[in-house]
């Protein structure tokens, strides 16, 4: 077993959202042969990792959520917004997995009780685009949504799930969006700077006098019952991906893990993420000016952190390794190894593309982060020449270009397409 | 003498095949478009020769948007709101599955089947004035929209609009025996449609129509027209039964009568407009093309209901921008056909020459070279195998276009600019044989009543009357090949 703890002490404390960028930029290449099941081996342990940190930071938001409902406080709407940022990092490294491929489609996942499918698990935790005015109202309608049925059911988490894209794929009712917006509120300022601007007073009582919005009571329910379901789905996930889950039929731990098409899995996955879903989707359609809120967290503008940790799943399953919210470095044999081992030279092509990206992925990150920040809908309205926006288009470019690298290795390895099911969004 | 030849050739096929210069290129259907792929996800590549980062973008920008579902208006994102007020499903990919082909419900004896989600009813009058029975004649104007429930039938509405009709579908099962005793089981579809508040009226015609598959469509629009034209023989002057007409439709971007060459009965000349038809059709949403909703007079909530004009960053008067019907049409014209996969296995190429002895390659034309593109610089001039003259042929009776009672019409009643009811475009055979690992709920032909190839084969009437009658004198081996061989495009 290759699979090895580091204790990164020194990013321990740091603060979660400036780690993880630089140290698999020197990744040094493994001493001894890694094998094929190796590298799922690993694999199945980051992606625990990634699930129950997602997990934690869930329970963590949820914490903060229920602080804000006992005392209705622009401090405690603040903490709960914080949550959800750190909530994001995780989540956002572990979408490298949300994808039902040929090898969970029919693949008997319904055998051990649990997830049956990862598309409609992921359609429940993170669908995107959301058309708010099916949750709360919305400038110019101030009845819109679930939350404004004054005498409209019981707000439930089987009400929510049921709801869930009815009459439209777009009226999403669940999943970190969700809470996004109840915590954000729409964000009106197009490509100027400021997210969404909710009112704390939003979520006080009815009979508080206070409310600030009509039915207060089923926005404090919605926000409760939502939060929760989110924590059910990622409970339900992290079970997937256990050390016992990976020896147990019918989780999908184990069905990769079985499974004669694991590295293409990984593979495929990594290709779809970084050429189509990170590139295309979330990235290249805001920044080609049709619609500052074609970004995947328009209502936090928090889509830097969205996209930054987007291409570290990329970078993890190519790396073999990940690093927990606690600072701690998983790492072990990796598809770098695998590739190097068998042609040094494509796994330098690859190793070279990735961390030019990230040079470029870190300059946008960055833009978000500083004291003054430029986030990523304000990037997509600055002028061709800005930094920010050179280096934001240079890494959709790259992370395209990326695709003949992927080709490279498929060759290598002898690999045919693999299908991927789930709708970009 | 002539059939000891042809069974030395089926025993020692490969050798004597190879010896009879078959043609080594058509395993790429695509030319050098084609993708290799045996995955659901067949269809949805992009021709595999873009290597330009650029396009590459434009393409996954358009499958995006080809993907996700569209918002009803005032939508947070709004470049991609507007949905409706009616419409037939909220994404594109939702009827055309994974970039294939669309089904027909489901439906045991005696049982409704109500799965509508990737099929619709076109609708046009047949008692029509004599000025618009000309204007159709000139291909200046398509049809004459039914009064009640327009040109299509919506059975999706907006909340609190009035969807237009509510449809259903049941079949009466038949046994088709073949000489040698094999028997298969069609199904013969009754359509139910029933208005909300008016009645559809006594002359007016439905089509079945279920989505089409999206590859290879860029190729297709490069056929150069006089090939097309030239297969014409409309008045049947050669004597061998088979007519073939080409429709003439009228071009919006152009402003004058083009080449029909997309569509059941090749209603539209270009798969922008085609986009765009769909776009306002299918999805109620309005484009540069299309810029008017289609709500009737008498639906009122249609017409007073809000709509999602421009965006955020522009104004413009209809619902999808221009930007993003560039994108769709770009993705639209570089879906990319699979590879065959035994193209030269003996019992594949036996099953081509029976098809060609047949004379199924009469209408399925096997190969093309595209004219040059500028435009479109991966499709231009490429040696494809589509399988098609895109010329209309009268198909029978049976799959005649119906009127509300689902009672048969007159076959030469006009009903998409020249295509009569009895008239159906030769669907292109490529990717036929993936269709339903793209989507295992696919069927067959322009209604999707047929559940398997051959149960497709086994509906051609009209001018394919005498193939098919061929068809069931087949012996196993013979109509195993053909399979074989439709299978493999």
């Amino acid at each position: 077993m290759l699979n090895k703890k580091i204790i990164a002490a020194a990013l321990s404390t740091a603060v979660v959202l400036t780690a993880c960028a630089d140290q698999a930029e020197d990744h040094q290449p493994a001493t001894i042969t890694v094998t094929e099941q190796d590298v799922k081996d690993n694999y199945i342990i980051m992606a625990h990792a990634a699930y129950a940190d997602s997990l934690t930071t869930a329970l963590t938001l949820q914490a903060k959520v229920e602080t804000l409902l006992a005392a209705p406080t622009e401090q405690n709407l603040d903490n709960a917004k914080e949550a959800y940022k750190l909530a994001r990092v995780p989540y956002q490294q572990s979408e490298i997995l949300r994808w039902d491929t040929d090898i969970t489609i029919n693949a008997g996942l319904d055998e051990d009780g649990g997830l049956n499918s990862v598309d409609e698990w992921e359609g429940q935790v993170n669908a995107w685009p959301l058309d708010e005015q099916a949750i709360d109202y919305v400038e110019g309608n101030e009845n819109s949504g679930i939350i404004n049925q004054k005498n409209g059911a019981d707000i439930t988490t089987d009400y929510l799930i049921a709801q869930n894209g009815v009459g439209g794929e777009a009226n999403v009712t669940t999943g970190y969006h969700a809470i996004e917006f109840l915590l954000w509120g729409q964000d009106l300022n197009g490509t100027k700077a400021g997210a969404g601007k909710r009112s704390v007073n939003d979520f006080q009582t009815d009979k508080s006098g206070k409310c600030s919005a009509s039915n207060c009571d089923r926005r404090r329910a919605y926000l409760d019952v939502v939060t929760q379901l989110l924590v059910d789905d990622l409970t339900a996930m992290t079970a997937e991906w256990t050390e016992q889950a990976a020896n147990t039929k019918g989780t999908l731990a184990n069905n990769f893990k079985n499974s004669a098409d694991g590295i293409r899995y990984m593979l495929f996955a990594m290709k779809a993420m970084a050429t189509d879903e990170l590139a295309s989707a979330r990235m290249n359609e805001g920044l080609e000016g049709l619609d500052p809120e074609q970004e995947h967290d328009c209502f936090s503008d928090l889509s830097h952190v969205a996209i930054y940790y987007n291409l570290q799943s990329v970078r993890n399953a190519f790396y073999g390794d990940y690093q927990t919210i606690d600072g701690e470095l998983i790492t072990g044999a990796s598809l770098a190894d695998f590739i190097n081992q068998q042609n040094p030279a494509i796994y330098k092509e690859f190793d070279d593309a990735l961390n030019a990206i990230e040079k470029n992925m870190l300059v946008v990150y960055n833009a978000g982060e500083q004291a003054d920040p430029i986030r990523f809908d304000q990037i997509i309205g600055q002028a061709d020449d800005a930094p920010e926006k050179q280096a934001a288009f240079a890494a959709v470019y790259q992370l395209v270009e990326l695709q003949s690298s992927f080709n490279s290795v498929e060759e290598l390895l002898s690999l045919q397409a693999l299908n991927l099911s789930g709708s970009g969004d | 003498m002539k059939k000891i030849t042809l069974s030395l050739l089926a025993l020692f096929s490969v050798n004597c095949l190879a010896a009879e210069n078959i043609d080594k290129q058509q395993h790429l259907s695509a030319g050098e478009t084609s993708v290799k792929s045996i995955y659901s996800s067949a269809f949805s590549s992009h021709s595999v020769n873009i290597k330009d980062a650029k396009n590459i973008l434009k393409f996954n920008g358009g499958n995006k948007f080809f993907e996700e579902p569209w918002a009803q208006s005032a939508g947070s994102v709004s470049s991609q709101d507007g949905l409706g007020p009616l419409f037939n499903n909220n994404a594109c990919q939702d009827c055309h599955i994974r970039d294939g082909r669309g089904h027909a419900s489901q439906a045991e004896i005696g049982e409704k089947g109500t799965d509508f989600n990737s099929m619709l009813l076109r609708a046009s009058k047949s008692v029509i004035t004599a000025e618009q029975k000309n204007a159709i004649q000139q291909s200046l104007m398509a049809n004459v929209a039914d009064s009640c429930i327009g040109g299509q039938l919506q059975h999706q509405a907006n909340f609190a609009i009035q969807e237009e009709a509510s449809q259903a579908v049941s079949y009466e099962y038949l046994t088709v025996k073949f000489t040698d005793g094999f028997t298969l089981e069609l199904r013969k579809p009754t359509w139910h449609v029933k208005a909300n508040g008016c009645e559809i009226e006594e002359d007016t015609v439905l089509s079945a129509r279920v989505a089409p598959q999206m590859i290879g469509l860029g190729l297709i629009a490069l056929i150069d027209e006089q090939q097309i034209v030239a297969k014409q023989d409309i008045e049947d002057s050669n004597n061998d039964g088979i007519s073939g007409r080409a429709n003439y439709v009228w071009s919006v971007a152009d402003e004058n009568i083009r080449l029909g060459r997309f569509g059941w009965k090749s209603g539209q000349p270009t798969i922008r407009q085609q986009s765009a038809g769909a776009f306002l059709g299918d999805m109620g949403l309005t484009t540069d093309f299309f810029q008017t909703e289609n709500c009737l007079p008498h639906q009122k909530d249609c017409k007073s209901s809000s709509n999602g004009n421009g965006d955020m960053v522009s104004e413009y008067d209809y619902e999808v921008s221009t930007k993003v019907l560039d994108k769709v049409t770009f993705y639209s014209n570089h879906l990319s056909v699979p590879q065959r996969r035994n193209a030269y296995a003996s019992n594949v190429l036996a099953g081509k020459k029976v098809f060609n002895e047949i004379g199924c390659n009469q209408c399925h034309t096997e190969s093309y070279t595209t004219m040059s593109s500028t435009e479109f610089p991966e499709l231009s001039e490429q040696k494809i195998y589509p399988y098609t003259d895109m010329l209309l042929h009268d198909m029978g009776l049976e799959l005649t276009d119906f009127d509300k009672y689902s009672q048969f019409v007159e076959g030469d009643t006009q009903v998409e600019f020249l295509a009569q009811a009895n008239e159906w475009r030769t669907s292109p055979l490529w990717g036929i044989g993936l269709a339903q690992t793209v989507d295992p709920q696919a069927t067959f032909l322009h209604d999707g009543r047929a559940r398997s190839i051959l149960e497709a084969v086994l509906w051609h009437g009209g001018e394919a009357e005498k193939h098919k009658q061929t068809v069931l004198t087949l012996n196993k081996s013979d109509r195993d090949n053909l399979i074989s061989f439709l299978k493999d495009l």
